[in-house]
This record gives structure tokens, sequence and C-alpha cells, in this order.
């Protein structure tokens, strides 16, 4: 096929009505003909209004909970936080009311507002971490809760919350005074009910005086407390082993 | 007039960032329009949701490849959908997408009021423009994009010489786009 030929598959091919072989050809052809780049531009345009004149039909209503749930089951972690996994050892006893003693002592942020302002400051240059400020605040604006998580043990002056959407989904940690952690070791997140296994919502590796958010692994809805422990990395464990940081009721 | 309705490159660049909440914005945003277009092209409600789940399921994953500003986060989206279901249409597996691959090519931006104009389309416009269209260049193309076939199976269908049809769709769409525009253009937009 000629370069004549070739410009003449133009409208076929933003129409997706070519062949797998003459779309590579067409795509191999354009590479180097400057006026299909402008024509392939100017009919994309055209290509583009057409899904405007179908009849609207409306698709079933939990059609968006079935993405969800794909996209949640598909990644045991979201970054920047990683999903633990189960390890071998025995895991050490959480005394439920030894928790909720001390997360009944906390004290909710009332100028996370404030604090978001710093947050964003601080972390401007980061691309996804904007992204997970932006979900906190939509998440807050929306009627999130946000549950004060005080530090405890090896790191009484560290200080969290966690936000909960009102909405499905899944909750936020915003951490900060953390200390630092030697490269073999996590922070793990769980969620906590009376009389049942704490649960792991997530890793991070992560510590230090800056605010840091990490979208969890799960929703926090219907657990009464969080805490963060640290673990063995890089995955963390199945049940807590390590020493407890973080300890808070999660409001309801 | 000044909206804190995010645009959709913005909730695009959110998808980017893994913000949840901005795909299911972007979702309840086309909702409607990607099942309508997935629909039309495979004509099975079951059919035209694995297209839609999928067409979300890529945009989740795929989000940095759009380029903002290239034709806008709906075109984009629509293509992807339109991909996909021509794919299933087609009954062959899933293959590069060709707007991504065109969005690699070493084009300047040709400056024009396209993206104006495609910012204030509506259904009644497009289907104003198209019935403009001389009805043979329709035909083309509505079979092409609503029907799936390729140039060769409508050049079979419409019994055509394959250069006939080549041309239809190409002339043809060139004229959609001047109606557009001009129809855009009558109406206020520049």
């Amino acid at each position: 096929m000629n370069g004549d030929e070739m410009h003449d598959l133009v409208g076929a091919y933003v129409l997706d009505a070519l062949s797998p072989a003459e779309t590579r050809a067409f795509q191999e052809h354009v590479q180097s003909c400057p006026e299909c780049q402008v024509e392939v531009r100017q009919l994309r345009d055209a290509v583009g209004a057409l899904p405007l004149a179908v009849e609207i039909v409306e698709p079933p209503a939990d059609l968006f909970d079935r993405i969800r749930d794909t996209i949640e089951n598909e990644r045991p972690a979201l970054k920047p936080i990683a999903g633990g996994r189960p390890t071998p050892r025995r895991p050490v006893p959480w005394s439920y009311l030894e928790i909720a003693v001390a997360a009944a002592a906390a004290l909710f942020i009332v100028a996370l507002g404030a604090w978001n302002i710093h947050l964003q400051s601080q972390i401007s240059n980061d691309r996804a971490a904007l992204g997970y400020t932006r979900a906190v605040n939509q998440a807050i604006l929306n009627g999130g809760r946000v549950s004060n998580v005080r530090g405890t043990g090896i790191a009484p002056g560290a200080t969290a919350a966690l936000v909960q959407p009102a909405r499905r989904g899944t909750a936020y940690l915003i951490v900060q005074d953390l200390p630092a952690l030697p490269s073999n070791r996590v922070y793990e997140v769980w969620l906590v009910k009376p009389s049942s296994p704490p649960v792991p919502a997530g890793v991070f590796h992560a510590g230090g005086p800056n605010p840091q958010i990490w979208q969890l692994s799960k929703s926090a809805h219907g657990y009464p407390i969080t805490a963060v422990t640290e673990e063995q990395g890089p995955s963390g464990a199945a049940a807590p082993h390590g020493p407890r940081v973080l300890a808070g009721a999660i409001r309801t | 007039m000044a909206s804190d309705t995010p645009t959709d490159d913005q909730l695009i660049a959110a998808i980017q960032a893994r913000d949840m909440q901005a795909l299911e914005d972007l979702f309840d945003r086309y909702r409607a329009l990607t099942y309508s277009l997935a629909y039309r092209l495979l004509n099975d409600a079951g059919d035209a949701e694995d297209v839609v789940q999928e067409s979300f399921l890529n945009v989740w994953r795929a989000s940095g490849t759009f380029r903002p500003g290239r034709g806008g986060g709906r075109a984009w989206l629509m293509s992807i959908v339109h991909h996909r279901a021509i794919d299933k249409l087609r009954g062959r597996g899933s293959r590069p997408m060709t707007t991504q691959l065109d969005d690699a090519l070493p084009i300047a931006d040709t400056a024009d009021v396209w993206a104006e104009v495609s910012q204030n389309l509506t259904g009644s416009a497009v289907r104003t423009a198209l019935d403009q269209l001389p009805p043979e260049q329709r035909e083309s193309i509505e079979l092409a994009y609503f029907g799936g076939l390729t140039q060769s199976e409508i050049a079979g269908r419409l019994n055509l010489p394959l250069g006939t049809v080549k041309g239809r769709m190409r002339l043809g769409l060139h004229r959609l786009r001047s109606l557009l525009e001009t129809g855009a253009t009558e109406l206020g937009v520049e």
C-alpha cells in the first residue's frame, strides 16, 4: 500500500473499522506522515461526538458497586499502604478493655481543617498524597467521622486521626511524629471489635515529623477501635505481635 | 460562571492519585452515556454492563495514559468504551487502544475551537449534524461506529468498492466535524 492509499484509511482508522493488520500498517505509516497525524486528530474530534447521538438507556443501579468491589479485591493493598500477610508466629492476645481505656482519654482533633492546610503545604510536591488529601477533605465535608488516635507505648508523642467517609469506602489514617523505623520493620494498622481478633488493615513504612496520609485496605465501619503496631516488614503480620504505637476509639 | 464541580480532567487527575471517590464521580457523570453506547453496539444488557465495568476498570488502571486537553476526558472515556465494545462484538481479546497509541504521536497541538465546541455539544446537535450528512456517508459512518463493522465488511454488505467506503467515511467525518463546529458557532460558542 503506498502513501496515498494509506492516507485513505484515516476515516476507517478513527472509526475502529480496520482489521488488526490494517491498523498496524496505518499506525506505522502515520508515525512518519505529518498530514495523517493532523487528520487523525481532526477526525478523532468528530468521532468523539458520536456517542452523544445514542438513545439513553439507564444501567443497573449497582454497577459501580461491582466496579469498586473488583478494584478492592484485586489490590491486596492500596498504595502507599501495603497489605498484611499471615505469618506463622503465635499472636499475643489483646485486651479489648486495655485498648478501650487508652482510647477513652483521646481528644478529637478539632482543628483538622487547619492541619490539612499544613498538610497540603508539606506534601504539595507529592501528587498521590495530594489525591489523598483531597479525598480526606472531601470525606470530611461529606459528613465523614474523624477519630483521634493517640500515641502510646514507644511513641507517646505521635498523633494520628482516622477519617471514615460517611458513604461507603475505605478509611484514611493521618499520622505524624511516629518514630522512624529500620528498613525491615513496618507499622501495621488494625481494626478491632470486642471478642474478635484484630483485623489487619494495611502496613506502612514511614515516620517522622511530617504528616502523612494512608488509605486503609478496609472500611472502618463497624469497628469501635483502631490501633497501630510495629511489625516485621515488609508485609506485616496476620495478628499483632509488636509494640502498640497508636490506639484510639472510632467515632460512630 | 465559576463552579465547584470538578472538570473531567480534574477527576481523572484525582483518579491517577487513586482517589476512588473521583472514579465514582466520573462514573456518576457518564454512567448512562457509557452504558447506552455499549448497549447500542452490543444490544445485550449483560454484555453492555461487562463493557462499562471493564472500561472503568481500565480508567482506574490506565488513567496515567490520559493527556489533559487532548479531546477531553469524555472523548477519552467513550473511546475506551467503544474500543472494548468492538472487541466484544468481534469476539476478540483486548488489544492496544488506538487512541492511546495516537497520543504517542509527535503531533503539535492544532489550535482550534474544538475543545470549546466539544464541551458544549448535545445529543440533539450531534443527531442534527448526522441528519445533514449525505445519506451514503452517514450510513458508512454508522455501520462502522455503531454497527462495529470493518470497512471490508461494509463494502461487502453494501456491495461497493472498498475505496468508495473509505472515501465516504473520511469525507463524512470531515463534514460532520465542520457541521458541529458551524452549529456550535451559530449557538455562540467561539
